[in-house]
């Protein structure tokens, strides 16, 4: 019997270890909205407190990308004194992250913002979000076959897509090989953008040929065993597109490595793709990149927050609207976009993301 | 049979204190959360844990039995893809959900065949054929989610029944019934006694070989058959569906008392490890806890099941 106490004695720790991790897991929500009383109670005393409450959820949690995606989210929360849940499972999982819009329907957000991994199996629970009238915005992945209100994006898949492929068509000369490398062979945006990248080269480069899609999964080892496969599948690649954040950092780490190690010409492959400059800074500097395409993630998740906080009180989305720290963003029938950055070696080190 | 009379209190005493920490995980969320001890969520809960019970039940009798299966998500993605792609061939819907099953069978089969007849290490044929079937996933449907089935298909993942989703009746059904295979029948013995003691169960004249192939094509099947809910639930196949499910299904078969080399453990032990799981990331997400911490929760849920197991091994000798 000593045993089953003792049991069940270890059982109530581990749970008290839970009730410690929710405790630092609100601080690091409330970190924001806590400070939100100080900036905004002098403004406008009698605003209704902290009693909205958002879910944002992204593909993932780990990747740099996401973290920085965080720190705006929870920015927002603090400057529009609302309440921002910010979790999502660990690995890109689709099943994992409907369970989880599931159970924050249950605690009856006020507002959902999803980065959907698979834009079809979102549809139901956006269906019964919406019967619940929680407002549903997806960003920076869309799922525009459901009943979600906004999608909020840097700019069209379409446009990101033909200015990766446009960049890479010049820094290579209009032909030869290129390798795509993707994050999630099933996520609407990255088809979107590949998709419109070879449209792009079909129509402008006919010399330059698409060889492989690879995708990481939005694991980075993995993505780095891709880029390893692809300069040794095809020795004569002139280009790689990377349309994740993770994707480019990874192809330039192995490109410098194989041009150190002399398995490589220096400037054979030219790298260009979608990722946070904080992560690639050094390839830029160090040339192996010569363009970088990126947005901020943080104000992405910024102006998710933003709409749903106006979707919830009945407010308009209306086409350039000023959005704090984040300025005019472009209404495009359901779209919202914010506009993209094109990062080099001279701009590189004015980016605090 | 002295055995048998030592083991079953034990487990018992065991079980007991699994409802206990799953008692303590519902009240204390209880408080926690306003939302947490209601219908709905309830309800939620049990939607969203069919796919891991459903496996959790061959993967108990596995276990027992002294072998490991780690191709089950594996085979939940390539099944969920197969009936996907035979139903965008053209094919009725229940028939393609009949291709389904029948090529979690044949996946089990590949492992029986492998295990029980050329008794190739289970761990090894396993994680095998996880890396081969994923990549035979997205080798078949290039990596792009197949949907759009007819309403009648949703029926199985997202109706409710009395109040109650479809779903985790079917899989309460399946419980029951397997938990009187295991307790009431000589296939249950032999289960237990595979993994208590291999060669005095060859020597007494039972086929070892067609009871552990009998286990790996139920493990295909049930398999097959959450991949089957997770699409009707999900109302989508894709290439990326039941990664890394086994260590869920594990999880709760270890926390429900499984002995990880066989020989104890029970169906019902499991079911409550599969509640106490399922029940413990419901609350946390309530909370609004990240992910990260729920994993460290879960891993010392699981290291507290295991190290549980250990002093208590000692005392049973």
């Amino acid at each position: 019997m000593k045993k089953v106490i003792l049991t069940v004695l270890t059982g109530v720790m581990a749970l008290s270890l839970a009730a410690c991790g929710n405790n630092n897991g609100n601080n690091g929500n409330g970190g924001g909205s806590q400070a939100a009383p100080a900036a905004s109670g002098s403004a406008s005393a009698g605003s209704s407190s902290a009693s909205r409450t958002y879910f944002i959820n992204p593909k993932s949690i780990g990747p740099a990308y996401w973290a920085a995606a965080q720190k705006g989210a929870e920015q927002a929360a603090g400057d529009l004194n609302v309440k921002v849940v910010y979790n999502a499972p660990t690995e890109a999982d689709s099943a994992k992250q409907i369970n989880m819009i599931q159970d924050m329907l249950t605690r009856k957000v006020d507002g959902i913002g999803v980065s959907p991994n698979d834009a079809k199996a979102v549809g139901p629970i956006f269906k019964k979000a919406l019967g619940q009238d929680v407002k549903i915005v997806t960003w920076d992945s869309d799922a525009p076959e459901t009943d979600r209100q906004y999608y909020v994006a840097p700019d069209t898949d379409k446009t990101v897509g033909e200015l990766l492929a446009k960049t890479i068509g010049d820094e290579i000369g209009g032909k030869g090989k290129v390798a795509f490398m993707v994050a999630g062979l099933g996520s609407e945006n990255q088809i979107a953008k590949s998709d419109a990248a070879k449209a792009y080269f079909a129509a402008n480069y006919p010399d330059i040929e698409v060889v492989t899609t690879v995708s990481s999964d939005d694991d980075q080892q993995k993505a780095y065993a891709n880029a390893q496969n692809l300069i040794k599948t095809y020795p004569d690649l002139n280009g790689i597109i990377g349309f994740a954040g993770g994707e480019p950092p990874a192809a330039a780490e192995v490109v410098e490595q194989a041009v150190k190690a002399g398995t490589l010409k220096a400037g054979q492959v030219a790298i260009t793709g979608i990722a946070v400059p904080s992560v690639v800074k050094n390839y830029i500097k160090n040339g192996t990149i010569k363009t970088d395409i990126i947005w901020d993630p943080g104000k992405l998740a910024y102006t998710t927050v933003y709409v749903l906080d106006q979707l919830a009180q009945g407010k308009e989305i209306t086409d350039g609207m000023d959005i704090p720290t984040v300025g005019k963003v472009i209404v495009d029938g359901k779209n919202v976009f914010i506009g993209t950055l094109q990062v080099t070696k001279d701009n590189v080190d004015s980016f605090g993301f | 049979m002295s055995e048998r009379t030592i083991r079953l209190p034990f487990r018992q005493n065991k079980l007991l204190v699994q409802l206990f920490l799953l008692l303590f995980i519902l009240v204390l969320f209880s408080f926690l959360s306003p939302y947490f001890f209601t219908v709905t969520n309830f309800m939620n809960v049990f939607n969203q844990m069919v796919e891991v019970g459903l496996i959790a039940i061959p993967m108990t009798m596995i276990v027992i039995s002294g072998a490991m299966d780690l191709s089950v998500g594996s085979i939940l993605g390539f099944s969920a893809v197969c009936m996907g792609i035979a139903f965008e061939h053209g094919l009725n819907i229940w028939a393609s959900v009949v291709v389904a099953l029948v090529a979690g069978l044949l996946c089990g089969a590949v492992n029986g065949y492998l295990i029980a007849r050329h008794r190739m290490q289970a761990i090894v044929v396993t994680i095998g054929m996880l890396v081969m079937l994923r990549g035979l996933v997205y080798v078949f449907n290039e990596g792009r989610p197949i949907s759009g089935y007819p309403d009648s298909f949703y029926f199985l993942g997202q109706e409710y029944v009395a109040g109650v989703p479809f779903n985790a009746i079917f899989l309460a059904l399946l419980f029951l019934l397997a938990n009187f295979v295991m307790k009431r029948t000589r296939f249950g013995t032999y289960v237990y006694g595979i993994g208590n003691n291999e060669e005095a169960v060859h020597y007494s004249g039972i086929s070892v070989v067609r009871t552990r192939m009998i286990l790996f094509l139920l493990s295909g099947l049930f398999s097959a058959t959450a991949g089957v809910f997770l699409v009707s639930r999900l109302a989508s196949a894709e290439a990326t569906s039941g990664t890394n499910i086994e260590l869920d299904v594990l999880t709760a078969t270890l926390i429900g008392g499984t002995h990880i080399f066989g020989g104890r453990g029970s169906l019902s032990g499991t079911f409550v490890g599969l509640l106490i799981i399922v029940f413990l990331r419901n609350g946390l997400n309530l909370l609004g806890v990240s992910v990260l911490y729920q994993a460290v929760i879960l891993g010392a849920l699981l290291l507290i099941a295991v190290g549980n197991k250990s002093f208590k091994g000692r005392s049973f000798q």
